[in-house]
């Protein structure tokens, strides 16, 4: 029994209830295809409507299928009860004792404060990033785009002068829509984080880099646009910077890669027989 | 812990040491509890082999076994007793003195080694 195989019984019996991916990652997935679904077709029309029960459905059906298949399949562990940590060892960055909000984030469940310890950050460098880069203004008026999704409304992914002042709708939706990959990106990255840095769970940390990495972009448009030869590339990813069906679309897939990675480590570690461990 | 790494090793709890053992014990102290199947998975021990180590750790009080009526089916539940994790605890802690003596570690009675050449 080498020290490696070890590391792996004890991590896998850790988060047994985590990698059950078939429960929670491709269903929230689902969930998450079926937003983006309905956000891109206009009209509510019949088959969207079967579409998205179908997807809704289902996501619902494998959550429950799915919980007593992975304890029929694999059995049962009892998550053990971590008492929190001390937060007088913060005590030391404030002489009046921890700040409030910090004890707050000391009394979260490990997993919720990884999450809040990546999601929080991002939350506060995307928007200085969106206002230090450059205003670009994009009019779907059929001459300046080429991407024909785009056509379909017209796309402002930042208004004018002054971001703030005259901000419209469309550019709170892209904002919106930006934000939600920071959101995701960030949540990968934490769980990644959560779950001990594992090369076994980088797929975590590379969805995360991704999602964050189209947020940075769309942020930082007004950097990029100028640069001649990269307006063409840039381009191609507005669709997904400018729309909230592309941000639920790929979120959504995001989950369900995740979510099936983990069952595939889960059968993997856990699916092996007794003459093949001895 | 002192003396050689040798008396050292000779010194190990071998009820934790055995390498089947050192599996489910390290499984159960990542949880609360766990089920029989579900150590039956994670160490690919059998049946029997699995229900003998458990009854010898059970002998020791190292685990508590608690078996239960879920949906007309018998189900074991394993837990690690407090003696057990202090156990496994302290058997880690020799393991990594072990290794340090093991490292600082050299033959005091070299003459008594065969020049060659």
């Amino acid at each position: 029994m080498s020290a490696q195989n070890l590391d792996r019984i004890r991590f896998v019996t850790h988060h047994f209830q985590d990698l059950q991916g078939l429960r929670y990652g491709v269903p929230l997935g689902l969930v998450a295809l079926s937003g983006g679904v309905t956000a891109f077709f206009a009209g509510w029309p019949p088959a969207l409507l079967l579409l998205q029960t179908v997807l809704v459905l289902g996501a619902f059906l494998l959550t429950f299928r799915s919980r007593s298949y992975y304890r029929r399949t694999f059995g049962q562990v009892e998550r053990r009860t971590l008492a929190g940590q001390p937060i007088s060892a913060l005590s030391v960055y404030s002489p009046a004792g921890p700040a409030p909000w910090l004890a707050t984030v000391q009394m979260l469940k490990p997993a919720a404060r990884q999450v809040v310890n990546t999601v929080v950050p991002a939350f506060v460098l995307f928007p200085v990033l969106w206002m230090i880069s450059p205003s670009v203004v994009m009019l779907a008026d059929g001459n300046n785009l080429q991407t024909r999704w785009l056509l379909r409304d017209a796309v402002v992914l930042m208004v004018a002068t002054d971001k703030f002042m005259a901000m419209d709708l469309l550019s709170l939706r892209t904002a919106f829509v930006q934000m939600t990959y920071v959101f995701c990106g960030a949540l990968f990255v934490g769980v990644w984080l959560w779950r001990e840095r594992r090369g076994s769970q980088s797929y975590y940390l590379l969805l995360g880099a991704l999602l964050l990495g189209l947020s940075a972009l769309g942020a930082s448009l007004g950097f990029l646009m100028p640069v001649q030869g990269l307006a063409q590339t840039v381009t191609l990813f507005l669709p997904a910077l400018a729309h909230f069906w592309a941000a639920l679309l790929l979120c959504g897939s995001a989950l369900i890669l995740a979510g099936l990675l983990d069952h595939l480590q889960l059968v993997r570690v856990l699916g092996r027989t007794a003459t093949e461990a001895s | 812990m002192s003396g050689t790494p040798f008396e050292q090793l000779a010194n190990l709890d071998r009820l934790v040491h055995d390498p089947a053992r050192l599996a489910i014990l390290t499984a159960l102290s990542a949880c609360e509890r766990a089920d029989f199947l579900f150590l039956l998975r994670i160490t690919g021990l059998s049946k029997g082999n699995l229900s003998s180590h458990l009854s010898k750790l059970e002998e020791a009080g190292m685990v508590e076994i608690e078996k239960r009526f879920v949906e007309k089916k018998t189900q074991t539940l394993v837990r690690l007793s407090d003696q057990g994790r202090g156990a496994v605890e302290s058997y880690w802690k020799e393991m990594e003195e072990l290794r340090e003596s093991a490292t600082r570690w050299r033959p005091q009675n070299a003459a008594l080694v065969p020049a060659t050449g």
